[in-house]
C-alpha cells in the first residue's frame, strides 16, 4: 500500500518535470494572421552576387540613400561610386523617396535631381496612389529622365 | 492493467532523460554577450577620470560592462593570474587590478611574459567590489600592444576586430525610437524589408556574403522590429514576452524553439537567445534569433541567418550600437 502511494507520488513528480521541461507553462501567443513576417523564400537565396533579395538592387543599393552616419548626401560625392536604386513608393496622394515624404510633385523632383547620379536606378512602385498623383509623378520622372538622359532600363514602373 | 502502468511510468522516466540531456547538450549562443561580447575601447587615463571624477554615477554606468583598457604593466602576480595596470604616460597614481576569469587561465602564459612597463590591451568586464570599495577587470583577454592610444568611440570583440563607431553609418527604426549603426560596406549589402516587398516587419536584412563578393552561401543579419499592436491578436498578450517570441520564431520557421538562454545585456536589459534552424528544401542554415523587449511595445529583433558566421565579429560589434528609447 505504501509502495503504491510513493510510486504514484513518483509518477506525479515525474509528469510534473516533463511539463515544466516541455514548457507547457508558457501561455501561447496568437499573431494576428498566418503570414510569415519575413518572407526569408526570398530573402535567403543562394544566388549570383547581386541577386539576393529584390533583383534589381544589384550591388550597390542603398535604399534610404544615406551618407556616412545617416547624413543625406550632398550630390556632390567624388571618385567611384557604387550604382543605386532609388525606391519613389507613392501611396494615396504622397510620393515617398530617400525616407522623406513629398505631397509637392516639383520638390519630390529636386530631391531627386540632388540625389540622382549617372548609372543610378529609380523604381517608381504604385502602392495604392490615387491614379491622378501618381501620373504627375510620373510625368515629372519623365521628364527628368529626359533631362538627365537616363537610358530607358534605368526607370522601372514596378 | 499493471504492466501497462508500468510501461508508461518507463516511458514517461525515458523521456524524462531524453529532454536533460537535450537541455545539457545544448550549446552556447553563437553571439552570447557572456562568452562574445563587445568590448569599449579606453585608455587608462581616460578610465580612471570615468570611474573616480564622480564615483556614485560610475558604479551605475560602468559596473558590469565590457572594456578594452589599453595600460602599462604595473605589477604582476607571483602566481600570473593577474596584473596591475596603470597609465602609459605615468600621469596617474591609480592602479586597475586585472584578474583572468576561470574561462581565460590558458592566458597565464601571456601573463607569464610580461614585463613591467610593458604596454598591453587588456578586454574584460569592469566590476565594483564594494568590499575593499575598488574596482577590478576580470580579463576574457590580454595581448602586449604597440598602440598608444585607445579611442572611447571604438569597440573591439576578442579576436581584435575593431570598429570605431564614428566610421560607422546610422540606421533608425520607428520614427528613431530605435537607432543602430552599421559598417559603411554593409550599406551595398542592405535590403529594407518592407520597401522591397521582403517582409511585413520594419527593419533590414543585410546579405552579408554579398560584400565584397566573398561568397554565394548565404549569410544574412536581419534587424527588425516587431510591433505588439500590430501584429498581436490579444492586446493582453503584449506582456508575455517570451510568448511573443516563441510565437514569431513559429511563425517564421514553422515550430516552437522552446525556452530561451538569457543573458544581461550592455545596456541592464536582457537579451533572449534562441538557436533554430532554417532549412528550405535540401538546405540547412542555423537561425539565430535574439530578441530585446522595448517595454511593453514591441521587440527588437536580431535573426542571423548563416552556414558558416563568417561575420560574427561584425554583427557583435553592431549590436552592441543598437540602442532604443528604453535603454
Amino acid at each position: 500500500m505504501e509502495n503504491k502511494h510513493i510510486r504514484n507520488k513518483t509518477v506525479l513528480f515525474i509528469v510534473c518535470g516533463a511539463f515544466v521541461l516541455f514548457g507547457f507553462g508558457v501561455k501561447t501567443v496568437m499573431l494576428m494572421d498566418d503570414l510569415p513576417l519575413i518572407d526569408l523564400g526570398k530573402a535567403i537565396k543562394e544566388a549570383p552576387f547581386g541577386q539576393n533579395g529584390n533583383p534589381e538592387n544589384g550591388n550597390g543599393e542603398n535604399p534610404d540613400g544615406k551618407d556616412k552616419d545617416g547624413q543625406e548626401g550632398n550630390g556632390a560625392d567624388t571618385g567611384e561610386k557604387q550604382q543605386q536604386t532609388y525606391f519613389v513608393m507613392v501611396r494615396g496622394e504622397a510620393a515617398k523617396f530617400n525616407d522623406k515624404e513629398f505631397t509637392n510633385v516639383k520638390k519630390l523632383d529636386e530631391e531627386i535631381r540632388s540625389k540622382y547620379k549617372k548609372g543610378d536606378k529609380i523604381v517608381i512602385r504604385d502602392d495604392y496612389a490615387e491614379a491622378h498623383f501618381y501620373r504627375e509623378v510620373v510625368e515629372q520622372i519623365v521628364k527628368l529622365k529626359e533631362s538627365f538622359k537616363i537610358d530607358d532600363s534605368n526607370v522601372i514602373m514596378d | 492493467m499493471k504492466n501497462s502502468r508500468r510501461c508508461l511510468i518507463s516511458i514517461i522516466i525515458v523521456m524524462s532523460f531524453f529532454m536533460c540531456g537535450a537541455i545539457i547538450k545544448k550549446s552556447e549562443p553563437l553571439l552570447d554577450i557572456s562568452t562574445y561580447p563587445a568590448y569599449q575601447n579606453v585608455d587608462f587615463d581616460d578610465l580612471s577620470v570615468m570611474l573616480y571624477s564622480n564615483s556614485d554615477q560610475a558604479k551605475k554606468k560602468y559596473d558590469n560592462q565590457f572594456f578594452m583598457v589599453l595600460g602599462k604593466v604595473k605589477y604582476r602576480d607571483n602566481n600570473h593570474k593577474g596584473i596591475q595596470i596603470g597609465s602609459i604616460k605615468n600621469s596617474a597614481t591609480i592602479q586597475l587590478i586585472c584578474k583572468l576569469s576561470d574561462s581565460a587561465s590558458d592566458k597565464k602564459s601571456v601573463i607569464d611574459k610580461l614585463l613591467i612597463g610593458d604596454k598591453v590591451k587588456v578586454y574584460g568586464k569592469l566590476t565594483y567590489d564594494p568590499v575593499i570599495g575598488e574596482w577590478k577587470l576580470v580579463m576574457d583577454q590580454i595581448e602586449p600592444t604597440d598602440q598608444t592610444k585607445a579611442m572611447t568611440t571604438a569597440f573591439s570583440v576578442k579576436s581584435g576586430t575593431t570598429i570605431d563607431a564614428n566610421d560607422m553609418m546610422s540606421r533608425s527604426l520607428v520614427g528613431g525610437r530605435i537607432s543602430f549603426r552599421i559598417p559603411e560596406k554593409w550599406t551595398m549589402v542592405e535590403h529594407s524589408l518592407i520597401d522591397e516587398g521582403l517582409g511585413r516587419l520594419e527593419g533590414y536584412q543585410y546579405c552579408l556574403n554579398e560584400i565584397d563578393q566573398q561568397s554565394v552561401t548565404p549569410e544574412s543579419l536581419f534587424i527588425c522590429y516587431f510591433e505588439n499592436s500590430k501584429h498581436l491578436q490579444k492586446s493582453g498578450d503584449k506582456t508575455n514576452t517570451e510568448g511573443i517570441e516563441r510565437a514569431v520564431v513559429k511563425n517564421l520557421l514553422g515550430s516552437d524553439p522552446g525556452k530561451p538562454a538569457k543573458r544581461r545585456n550592455y545596456f541592464g536589459s536582457e537579451y533572449h537567445y534562441y538557436e533554430a534552424r532554417y532549412a528550405p528544401v535540401g538546405i540547412g542554415y542555423h537561425a539565430d534569433f535574439i530578441f530585446e523587449p522595448l517595454g511593453t511595445e514591441g521587440l527588437v529583433m536580431y535573426l542571423y541567418i548563416y552556414k558558416e558566421p563568417m561575420h560574427r565579429d561584425e554583427v557583435a560589434l553592431v549590436m552592441r550600437q543598437l540602442r532604443h528609447s528604453s535603454h
